[in-house]
């Protein structure tokens, strides 16, 4: 899964730090970036795909935002999360997906940032415990620990290059291995490959 | 917080340790008794702005520099980035080696598997090296050769040959892939080897590897946000005259 890309715009840096560090502490968060100004802002939506955006309404100024998000086809635009309270959220002419707060308690809002974080990363709780690799799975990492390239596993295993290639990701993503090097100490460590069979 | 030039030293470190390793490089030994931030750069004639500079980028990686700050010359950041080289590829990555080596020689419940993290490693160290002497021999040449013709307010044709094939910006893209290795290995350790007899050697190796990792992302941040912006600027204004 890949990891979420959060923008936070909002002019105090007190709130920005504060949500970064709480963001910060999840796995599924990839990237964060800050923003304290509009300009910027605008310009940061319409280049980069974020998947959360906090905005505090407070920052648009120039009635922008509307045609901003416009532009953004739907699948692409981002869960808008409002930073406010709830009382202000219903004078707010931007329709957020959620609020939050500056005066709610540790364990309400750390609930609904996880809350959010795992809808958004498309986190399904029945794939738990499945970082087990699959037989077809251990099959191809074995032929990427023998060194052979995507082409060639595919042709031994009558499977298209590209679906070589969506396996390796699985396979990369459940052990958190990246390089072939690596993946070949995983391959040897759990006997899915000889260690006489290969030249590291 | 901040770094200021009126901070004192110690400090510093306090705060932050591994910025140990990043004042070594600067030529600065531990011991400062009371003295300040400027005090110390003054005695070692290191420019004082640079070092704020550079430890600041460092030590908080939102750390933007303000543009009034950035007049340092580009040698001194290449001098410092390759000097950074230096020190992982002669003191951090050896320092790590040999504790694996260690760990080889102690441990004889799983020699195999130790024997192959070992060659593991040795492959890092050759991609590292090679990709530290990329920069070293191409990147941060050219970025010399960008502000001296910059300083003359002309490039020279060599130069600009090399500017059609080649910017800075390409430099970033080429960044990537080296963290690549040292992340597997973590994770092997952590999840995959069965623990080895020497438990506190192995957890010294997971530590020494961590702070690698975290002090070559701050190294990379540096190039980043330092070196390149100030190179980018200046490859543009070349441009502009050519046309």
């Amino acid at each position: 899964m890949p990891k979420l890309s959060i923008l936070i715009a909002e002019k105090s840096y007190l709130i920005r730090k504060g949500l970064v560090l709480i963001l910060a502490e999840f796995p599924q968060v990839g990237n964060i970036v800050e923003t304290d100004n509009e300009e910027a802002f605008i310009s940061l939506v319409n280049k980069n795909n974020f998947q959360i955006l906090f905005l505090n309404p407070s920052f648009i100024r120039s009635g922008k935002f509307h045609t901003t998000f416009e532009k953004i086809p739907s699948p692409r635009a981002p869960v808008l999360i409002g930073i406010i309270s709830r009382e202000d959220n219903k004078k707010s002419q931007i329709k957020f997906a959620e609020t939050i707060g500056f005066d709610e308690n540790k364990s309400h809002l750390l609930k609904k940032i996880e809350n959010l974080i795992l809808r958004s990363s498309g986190y399904q709780p029945e794939e738990e415990g499945t970082s087990e690799l699959s037989e077809r799975e251990k099959n191809i990492l074995r032929h990427i620990a023998l060194g052979f390239t995507n082409k060639e596993i595919g042709e031994k295993l009558y499977i298209s290059a590209h679906t070589v290639i969506t396996h390796r990701k699985n396979i990369t993503r459940k052990l958190g291995i990246k390089s072939v090097s690596g993946l070949t100490v995983y391959a040897i460590l759990n006997k899915i490959v000889g260690m006489d069979e290969i030249r590291l | 917080m901040i770094i200021r030039q009126d901070n004192k030293m110690a400090d510093l470190i306090h705060m932050n340790y591994l910025l140990i390793s990043v004042i070594n490089r600067f030529g600065i030994d531990l011991g400062f008794r009371d003295k300040t931030v400027f005090e110390v750069c003054r005695e070692h004639h290191i420019d004082v702005r640079f070092f704020l500079e550079i430890v600041n980028a460092f030590h908080d990686k939102d750390y933007f520099p303000d543009e009034d700050l950035q007049d340092f010359s580009i040698r001194l950041i290449v001098d410092y980035l390759a000097k950074t080289h230096r020190y992982y590829l002669d003191e951090k990555i050896p320092e790590i080696e040999q504790l694996i080596d260690e760990m080889v020689n102690t441990c004889f419940n799983q020699t195999d598997n130790l024997n192959m993290l070992q060659k593991f490693f040795k492959e890092y160290k050759e991609e590292l090296a090679h990709h530290t002497k990329r920069e070293d021999e191409v990147v941060f040449p050219y970025a010399i050769h960008v502000e001296k013709a910059f300083t003359r307010g002309k490039a020279d044709p060599d130069l600009k040959n090399q500017m059609n094939g080649y910017s800075i910006t390409d430099y970033i893209n080429e960044h990537d892939n080296i963290e690549e290795k040292l992340f597997d290995l973590k994770n092997i350790i952590i999840k995959y080897l069965p623990p080895p007899k020497n438990r506190a050697l192995c957890n010294k190796v997971l530590s020494e590897l961590f702070n690698l990792e975290k002090d070559m992302n701050d190294h990379s941040r540096i190039e980043e946000k330092v070196l390149v912006p100030k190179v980018i600027v200046m490859e543009k204004q070349l441009r502009k005259q050519d046309n």
